[in-house]
C-alpha cells in the first residue's frame, strides 16, 4: 500500500514537473539569432471589370468594349455599358500616386468629344477591409489626357481605389458632353494607361 | 498593433476583392527609386527585378520616360517622352531587355547602365517603366479602349560636385484655429537650386508657460529645380484661448534645416 502511494506520488510529481511553465524550470538562456529583411518593393494590381448596368454584376474584361452607342433622348449618343477598374498599390510605406493617361478615342479620322469620355475616381471601404480613405482621390473628368486618380497619405497606406469609366455625358454636373448624334460612324479605339510610382 | 492593423486591412482587401481574373495585371518591382550620385563621365550599372504576382503569363514592355513633379508639390508627377525635358537623364541610360514574357509568378531581371556626360550638372531624372497590357483588344464593334498598367522605377541622378540644393520659403502663413476650424499653415516654397528638394515640415506650439500645447506634421513639399509649390496643412485639435508661440521646422535634406517662429492668438 505504501509502495503504491509512493509510486502515485512520484508519478504525480513527474507529471507536475513536465507541465510546469518554464519559469519554474531551471533557468536556461539560449540566444537565437533572428534575422529578417523586408525587401523594398513596389506592387501594382490593375483589374478591369465590366459592370452590368442593370444588375451591377461585375465580370472580368480584356478591354473596355463599349459597343454600339445608342441615342439617349437628349440629342446625343451614350454607351449603356460602363467599366470599373480596381487599382491596388503596395509601396511598403513610401507615398505614391496613381494616375491614368488616355488617348483620344478615334476612328482614324475623327475623335469622340473628350468630355464624353468620363472617369470618376471612387473609394469603397468594402474593398479595403472597411478601412477609411486616408489619401486624396482625384476629381472626376475626362479620361483623355493625364489625370491623377489617387495620392496616398505620407505613409503610403495600402488602399484599393476604383475608377468608373463611361462614355456618357453628365448634364447634372454641366461638365459632360454627349457624343453628338451626328458623330461619324465607324469603330473607335483608344488606350488608357494606369501608372503608379512612389 | 499598427502592423496588426495593416495586416488586417491587407487581409480585408484580399478577401473583399474578386480573385485575380484573367484580365488583370499584377506586377511588382524591387527598386521603386534609384538614387545615384555619380561624377561627370562616370558609369554605373544596376538591376531591377520585375515579378509577375499572378497565375497567368504576362507580357512586359520596358521603356524610359522623363518625369517632373507637378506644381501641386504633393509628389505627383507628369511624364514626358524620354529625352524631352531639360533635366532628363533618359539619354544617359541603356537597359535590357526591352520586352519580356513573365511566367506565372515568375520574375525577370532588367539590367541598366547609366553613363553621365562630362558636361552634366545638378539633378537629372528618368523613369524606367514596366508596362503590361491587360488581355487584348476585343474585336468588338463600336468603341473599344485598350487598357494597360505600368509601374515605374524612378531615377534620381545627382552629378557629384555640381549639386546646389537651394530653396527659399517665400511665405509661411499661420491661421489660428477658430470655432470648429482647424489651425492652418500655408507654406510657399521655391526651389532655387539645381536639384530636387523634399521639404518635410513639422510644427509645435507652446503656450505662455512654455508648455507644448500642439504638435503636428506639415507634410512634405516636393520640388525640382526652378519649381515653386504651395502646401496647406491642418492641425485638428483644441487649444485654450491664449497666446501661443509656434515653431515651424522644415528639413530640406542634407542637413539643411530651417526654423521659423510665429506668434498667434486663439480667441
Amino acid at each position: 500500500m505504501k509502495k503504491s502511494i509512493l509510486r502515485i506520488a512520484a508519478a504525480t510529481l513527474a507529471l507536475a514537473f513536465t507541465m510546469l511553465p518554464n519559469s519554474f524550470a531551471v533557468t536556461q538562456t539560449t540566444t537565437v539569432s533572428v534575422s529578417a529583411q523586408v525587401q523594398s518593393a513596389l506592387a501594382f494590381d490593375v483589374i478591369l471589370m465590366k459592370v452590368n448596368p442593370t444588375t451591377n454584376a461585375e465580370t472580368a474584361s480584356a478591354s473596355m468594349a463599349f459597343g454600339d452607342l445608342k441615342k439617349n433622348g437628349f440629342g446625343g449618343l451614350d454607351a449603356a455599358q460602363y467599366f470599373k477598374v480596381y487599382m491596388t498599390a503596395n509601396t511598403q510605406s513610401l507615398p505614391y500616386t496613381i494616375s491614368q493617361n488616355g488617348t483620344a478615342v478615334s476612328n482614324g479620322t475623327t475623335t469622340l468629344p473628350n468630355n464624353a469620355c468620363k472617369v470618376t475616381p471612387s473609394y469603397n471601404p468594402a474593398d479595403n477591409g472597411n478601412a477609411a480613405l486616408v489619401g486624396t482621390l482625384g476629381t472626376a473628368g475626362t479620361w483623355v489626357g493625364n489625370r491623377t486618380l489617387y495620392t496616398s497619405n505620407a505613409t503610403g497606406a495600402v488602399r484599393t481605389i476604383t475608377g468608373f469609366y463611361g462614355l456618357i455625358g453628365d448634364p447634372s454636373t454641366g461638365a459632360g458632353n454627349y457624343v453628338p448624334e451626328s458623330q461619324a460612324t465607324g469603330n473607335y479605339a483608344g488606350t488608357i494607361v494606369f501608372t503608379m510610382t512612389a | 498593433m499598427k502592423k496588426l492593423y495593416s495586416c488586417l486591412i491587407l487581409l480585408g482587401i484580399a478577401t473583399a476583392l474578386p480573385a485575380v481574373p484573367s484580365h488583370a495585371a499584377s506586377v511588382q518591382i524591387d527598386k521603386p527609386k534609384i538614387e545615384l550620385e555619380l561624377a561627370p563621365g562616370e558609369t554605373y550599372s544596376g538591376e531591377v527585378t520585375v515579378e509577375n504576382s499572378a497565375d497567368e503569363e504576362l507580357k512586359v514592355r520596358l521603356y524610359l520616360e522623363d518625369w517632373k513633379y507637378k506644381s501641386s508639390g504633393k509628389g505627383d508627377k507628369d511624364f514626358f517622352p524620354g529625352g524631352s525635358t531639360e533635366q532628363t537623364a533618359s539619354p544617359w541610360i541603356t537597359f535590357s531587355p526591352a520586352d519580356e514574357v513573365l511566367k506565372p509568378f515568375g520574375h525577370v531581371t532588367a539590367r541598366y547602365t547609366v553613363r553621365v556626360p562630362e558636361s552634366a550638372t545638378g539633378g537629372h531624372y528618368s523613369v524606367l517603366f514596366f508596362e503590361t497590357i491587360l488581355g487584348s483588344a476585343e474585336q468588338a464593334d463600336g468603341s473599344n479602349i485598350l487598357v494597360a498598367g505600368r509601374i515605374g522605377a524612378l531615377f534620381f541622378i545627382r552629378v557629384k560636385g555640381t549639386v546646389e540644393a537651394k530653396g527659399e520659403f517665400r511665405s509661411i502663413e499661420l491661421v489660428p484655429p477658430k470655432g470648429n476650424a482647424p489651425l492652418v499653415v500655408r507654406t510657399d516654397f521655391a526651389n532655387t537650386g539645381n536639384v530636387e528638394i523634399t521639404a518635410a515640415g513639422k510644427f509645435l506650439a507652446m503656450d505662455a508657460a512654455g508648455k507644448i500645447a500642439a504638435r503636428g506634421d506639415l507634410g512634405s513639399i516636393y520640388t525640382q529645380s526652378g519649381q515653386s509649390a504651395s502646401k496647406e496643412s491642418e492641425w485638428i485639435g483644441r487649444l485654450e484661448p491664449g497666446t501661443y508661440q509656434a515653431v515651424l521646422t522644415y528639413d530640406l535634406g542634407g542637413g539643411d534645416i530651417r526654423t521659423e517662429e510665429r506668434e498667434f492668438t486663439v480667441t
